[in-house]
């Protein structure tokens, strides 16, 4: 909990709740975070906020949910994608570009996940093992969250 | 989820029962005492009413109470004290952890998940009913206080009029005195009921009559009794043994109980007195007890001037099993009531039931109009005040025509006002009583008196929710939320918010309202008691999964939360519970993390707890093949952790137990039968030399196709296969010969990112006599024949069957891969199986400090799993994945057998058929190997020399 002010994490979650991919995120640089002792209640947090995902998603017709749970100051905010892949993205306070950064955050990351999908070698829901795709993730942090 | 026995409304019914008072004298005391009881006791498990009773209300209703218990106490008795109350609570938790655990499951499944969930969760109900039970009354409520007192004279009394007259001086006394002392009063005019106790066996029938007729003209017939008891004399009983075992013994619940809180009493007391000789665990223990509850009251907890000789009669009471105590068989050292026939039985009954009907109602009745007309008149004159506000609106500023010497006796009246809500509440007429609170709430503002403000709204959903279907309004959910915040926000009392959230919890989930059961839990769950908050946490991820759909993940993480607290609270089985329990729901991939940590607590709470398998299983989780995100310095911390208790764990075991790292990569196991005689140590990590046949295995296949095709003679016998691996057929036992070599390659694989560091890394094997098959068969007989041996052991054994090479040392770095050959020799025919191998294992740290505290690293083995190739022949085998046998591991070891070395010199770069010179014979007088060409005539013909030796090796 020691200085997590400004860092994020962002997890995408596949369709039998498995992590497809997770990436712990430096506010202010954009950089992967120092790794602290507490990154487990990352997980935590992001995975009971799971269930209320699963029920925000279908009351909004949008794909980005804004804030769908809290605990304690961790505040989760979620985009669902048009095939129900969850993608979480946990915070303590808004980045710089606010809400709409946050959005065009996730969406930037949606796209990026749609060319992914274009590579036959990934398989839907596989845990995604790419390092330009990890370039790719903090390069648009970088660009939104900066 | 969570449910109760009792329904909500019993629940609530019993938690808020009529207290009365038993003042006793002396000499009525100790012909109780012939039965090991006081009179408070003996007439405890008779307090519950098994017909119902009625009365009239104010307006002339009849009211009819159904089941109605009576709370008993000794005039003396004093609720515990703080440490020990808080002992009480930790204990009442951990003692019902295995309560009722059959039957007690249900299956809930979504598309994802399969959970198996406990119906009830018996700790909290044992923790709710303890903390009901010794919880004590605030000073803005009456509903705590004691309504009457029984007084109690016998018969043997010399002068039993003056006695009970001293009896209600001293009541008065203790009443009138200031500052006001522990037991507390419902009124000024409280209720008083004399009881004429007469032992039948000792006092005079005639003494008896004239007394209770004196009594009656004094105090009113309707407020007297005469009870007769010990119809039975104390020594009758040991000649009728058959009837003393069959007199049912009610009292067994309720003094067992009292006896083992006497005990904790005294035992919390000598702790306190030796305080810097206690253990860690007790001091531990005391502080949790400290934090437990916050008691912050202006009521004095009179612990300079406890009373040790009262102290029996602590805090018995609300287990209301009634009188059922007869099934209880079980042998005690105490026999309670020996004195007692079943007609006393009965005539308590009849006692208890004439002193509600014939006296307390009546005066609730009374009181309860007195009560009413004195409101009547008030609020008659608080309505011709608060005219002007309604013709004038409701804006504030005309509230300040309600004149201003009325707010200072506001509070008086008020409290007038609850205790009127009080009496009629306790006694079920929860209407009357619904309205004095709502007129309360009226009455005060929240700023005036906070706690007396929240009390009411608290009682004002209960009474709301008591009147049932009856019940006009709408249940105020709001009122409980609001009660809840300034009980535990602005006055500081949480053992009342606690209470709050125990009664509005149930009536909500009652209502299926089980979102704001969550909220209210979870309100009380960050306060400083770490056990109610685990309890608290507990119940609200219970409700989470009565959501439409379940909330599963929710549950698991205040689960997970829960449990921390748990161990919080040091109770450290109920924290392995709730981490057990939600750990399948985090099986899921890749959340590792999480799972992570929920098996490193798991296995260090194991651990020292002593289950040993357990802990094991968990640290072996933390090292299984799919965790790849955790970093270096995670590993080592559960590395080191794991390490410790491994040796803490397994110094008892005589089996190696099987380590989690490195994988042995099972695929890639090769044996070679007759390898060199002298292993040598080369540069690579083996003990034996390089057998590499995969890249010559085409040219071995070519050259013996050749051979075959070229040699009819040669076309009956079968090839001597000496090289096993996964590709080739393994359906036969590898034939080994004694005292030959066998050599064993593999590749394991380091999947954590530290480097790991084997040592003595050896074949586990074991041997036996007998062949595989027969091994289910073995009779007793040939047990001697059929022994085994293995060195899967701690000791070393003398007279080994096999003999084995050692690799001193290797190391596996991390995430990468390394070949190990090993070596062995049978030293008698026989079965060898080759189960894996045993290693010592240690982590190769930069820092030095680090590795001396293991610096030898534990023991261990790890197994090998081979499987044949997938079979593919029928339609069965295709549709389901199905292995092949592989025998490759299980040798037959035949006895010592000649072997033939060839020693080329030198070595021909081509080699012709029957072309080969034999020069040199050692040891070779039974051979009958010839060649043609040992006949060829000129030595520059010959062809390069061959030297064979036959014989034993060694």
């Amino acid at each position: 909990m020691t200085s997590s002010s400004s860092n994020y994490y962002f997890v995408i979650v596949g369709h039998a709740d498995q992590v497809v991919y997770e990436i712990e995120l430096g506010g202010t640089t954009g950089q992967i975070a120092p790794t602290t002792d507490n990154r487990h209640l990352n997980q935590f947090i992001a995975h009971a906020a799971l269930d209320l995902v699963d029920e925000a998603m279908w009351r909004n017709s949008t794909t980005y949910l804004k804030q769908v749970d809290k605990f304690n100051e961790w505040i989760v905010s979620a985009y669902v994608t048009a095939g129900g892949l969850r993608f979480l993205f946990l915070y303590e306070h808004l980045p710089r570009t606010g809400e709409d950064g946050l959005k065009n955050f996730l969406t930037e990351i949606y796209e990026t996940y749609v060319k992914l999908l274009l590579n036959p070698f990934y398989i839907p829901d596989k845990p995604i093992r790419s390092g330009a795709f990890d370039k790719k993730i903090q390069t648009i942090a970088r660009k939104w969250i900066l | 989820m969570a449910q109760t026995k009792k329904s909500v409304s019993e629940f609530i019914q019993d938690a808020f029962c009529p207290m009365v008072a038993v003042l006793c004298s002396y000499d009525a005391e100790s012909i109780c005492r012939k039965n090991n009881l006081t009179f408070a006791e003996l007439i405890q498990p008779f307090c519950r009413l098994p017909t119902e009773v009625s009365y009239r209300d104010p307006s002339n209703n009849l009211i009819t109470l159904k089941n109605l218990r009576l709370e008993i106490k000794d005039f003396n008795s004093l609720p515990p004290q703080n440490t020990l109350a808080k002992k009480l609570l930790n204990d009442s938790v951990s003692s019902a952890l295995n309560n009722g655990i059959v039957n007690n499951e249900h299956e809930i499944s979504t598309e994802q998940y399969e959970l198996r969930i406990r119906n009830t969760t018996p700790w909290f109900d044992a923790w709710r009913d303890c903390f009901l039970r010794i919880s004590y009354n605030g000073d803005h409520e009456y509903l705590k206080n004691y309504l009457a007192c029984i007084m109690v004279v016998s018969t043997s009394h010399l002068d039993p009029m003056d006695a009970f007259a001293k009896l209600v001086q001293q009541q008065n006394l203790q009443q009138q005195q200031s500052p006001a002392k522990l037991p507390k009063w419902f009124m000024t005019n409280i209720y008083k009921y004399f009881v004429l106790l007469h032992d039948v066996t000792e006092g005079e029938e005639s003494k008896a009559v004239s007394v209770f007729g004196d009594l009656k003209q004094q105090y009113g017939a309707g407020n007297c009794h005469l009870l007769q008891i010990n119809s039975k004399r104390a020594g009758q009983t040991s000649g009728d043994t058959d009837a003393a075992t069959n007199m049912p013994d009610p009292w067994r619940l309720y003094v067992k109980q009292s006896s083992s809180t006497t005990q904790q009493q005294q035992e919390s007391q000598s702790i306190s007195r030796k305080e810097s000789s206690m253990s860690d665990s007790l001091s531990n223990l005391t502080e949790l007890i400290d934090q437990e509850l916050n008691i912050t009251t202006s009521i004095s907890h009179p612990l300079s001037s406890f009373d040790t000789s009262s102290s029996d009669l602590t805090s018995i009471g609300t287990t209301d099993e009634g009188y059922d105590g007869s099934s209880i068989t079980s042998a005690s050292t105490i026999i309670h009531g020996a004195c007692l026939t079943l007609s006393d039985h009965d005539r308590i009954h009849v006692f208890m039931n004439e002193f509600v009907t014939k006296g307390l109602l009546l005066w609730v009745e009374t009181n309860l109009k007195t009560f009413n007309e004195q409101i009547t008149s008030r609020r008659g004159l608080t309505k011709f005040f608060s005219m002007p506000k309604k013709l004038f609106g409701s804006s504030t500023t005309t509230a300040k025509n309600v004149p201003s010497t009325s707010s200072t006796n506001l509070t008086n009246d008020s409290m007038e006002i609850r205790r009127a809500g009080d009496l009629a509440f306790l006694f079920q007429n929860y209407e009357f009583a619904y309205n004095n609170y709502y007129a309360a709430k009226r009455d005060l503002s929240r700023d005036q008196a906070p706690t007396f403000y929240a009390g009411v709204l608290e009682m004002c959903c209960l009474s709301n929710f008591m009147q049932e279907s009856s019940a006009s309004k709408a249940y105020p959910a709001q009122y409980m939320d609001e009660a809840i915040d300034i009980y535990s926000l602005a006055c500081r009392l949480p053992i009342f918010a606690t209470r709050c959230v125990l009664m509005s919890t149930e009536i909500l989930k009652s209502r299926e309202a089980y979102d704001q059961a969550v909220q209210q839990f979870l309100k009380l769950s960050q306060e400083d008691s770490d056990l109610r908050g685990a309890l608290f946490l507990e119940q609200a991820s219970h409700c989470f999964l009565n959501y439409r759909p379940p909330y599963i993940r929710k549950y698991a993480f205040y689960m997970v939360i829960a449990g921390h607290r748990y161990l919080k609270a040091g109770q450290r089985l109920h924290a392995l519970r709730c981490y057990t329990d939600v750990l399948s729901i985090y099986e899921k991939p890749n959340w590792s993390l999480a799972l992570d940590h929920i098996n490193f607590t798991l296995g260090k709470q194991s651990a020292s707890l002593n289950h040993s398998n357990d802990a094991i299983r968990s640290f072996n989780a933390l090292f299984a093949p799919n965790n790849r995100i955790q970093n270096a310095q995670q590993q080592i911390n559960f590395f080191k952790e794991y390490l410790t208790v491994f040796n803490q764990l397994t110094n008892s075991q005589t089996i190696l137990p099987e380590l989690p790292v490195p994988v042995i990569d099972n695929s890639t196991i090769k044996i070679l039968l007759a390898g060199q005689q002298q292993p040598q140590i080369g540069t690579q990590v083996s003990n034996c030399n390089d057998f590499d046949f995969d890249e010559t295995r085409k040219v071995w296949s070519d050259l013996e196709r050749t051979i075959t095709a070229l040699d009819r003679r040669a076309s009956g016998t079968r090839t001597q296969i000496n090289l096993f691996t996964s590709r080739t057929h393994n359906q036969q036992h590898p034939i080994a010969v004694a005292n030959e070599t066998i050599r064993v390659e593999f590749y394991v694989r380091n999947i954590l990112q530290v480097p790991l560091l084997l040592s003595e890394v050896q074949i586990l094997w074991k041997h036996s006599s007998n062949s595989w098959k027969r091994k289910s068969s073995v009779s007793a007989e040939n047990v001697e024949d059929s022994k085994e041996f293995t060195n899967d052991t701690l000791t070393k054994q003398s007279d080994e069957p096999v003999e084995c090479d050692t690799l001193t040392d290797c190391v596996v770095f991390p995430n990468d891969t390394l070949k190990i050959e090993l070596s062995l020799r049978p030293r008698r025919p026989g079965y060898v199986t080759i189960l894996g191998i045993c290693y010592r294992l240690n982590i190769l740290v930069q820092n030095i400090s680090d590795q001396t505290t293991w610096p030898y690293g534990i023991k261990g083995k790890t197994l090998f799993h081979v499987k044949g190739t997938r079979l593919n022949s029928n339609h069965k085998e295709r549709l389901n994945v199905m292995y092949g046998v592989d025998k490759r591991l299980e040798l037959q070891v035949i006895p010592e057998a000649p072997l033939l070395q060839i020693e080329y010199s030198p070595m021909p770069t081509a080699m012709f058929y029957k072309t080969t010179e034999v020069d040199e014979y050692n040891n070779c007088e039974h051979c009958r190997y010839h060649t043609e060409s040992d006949y060829a005539a000129k030595p520059e013909e010959r062809q390069p020399k061959v030297k064979i030796i036959v014989g034993k090796l060694q």
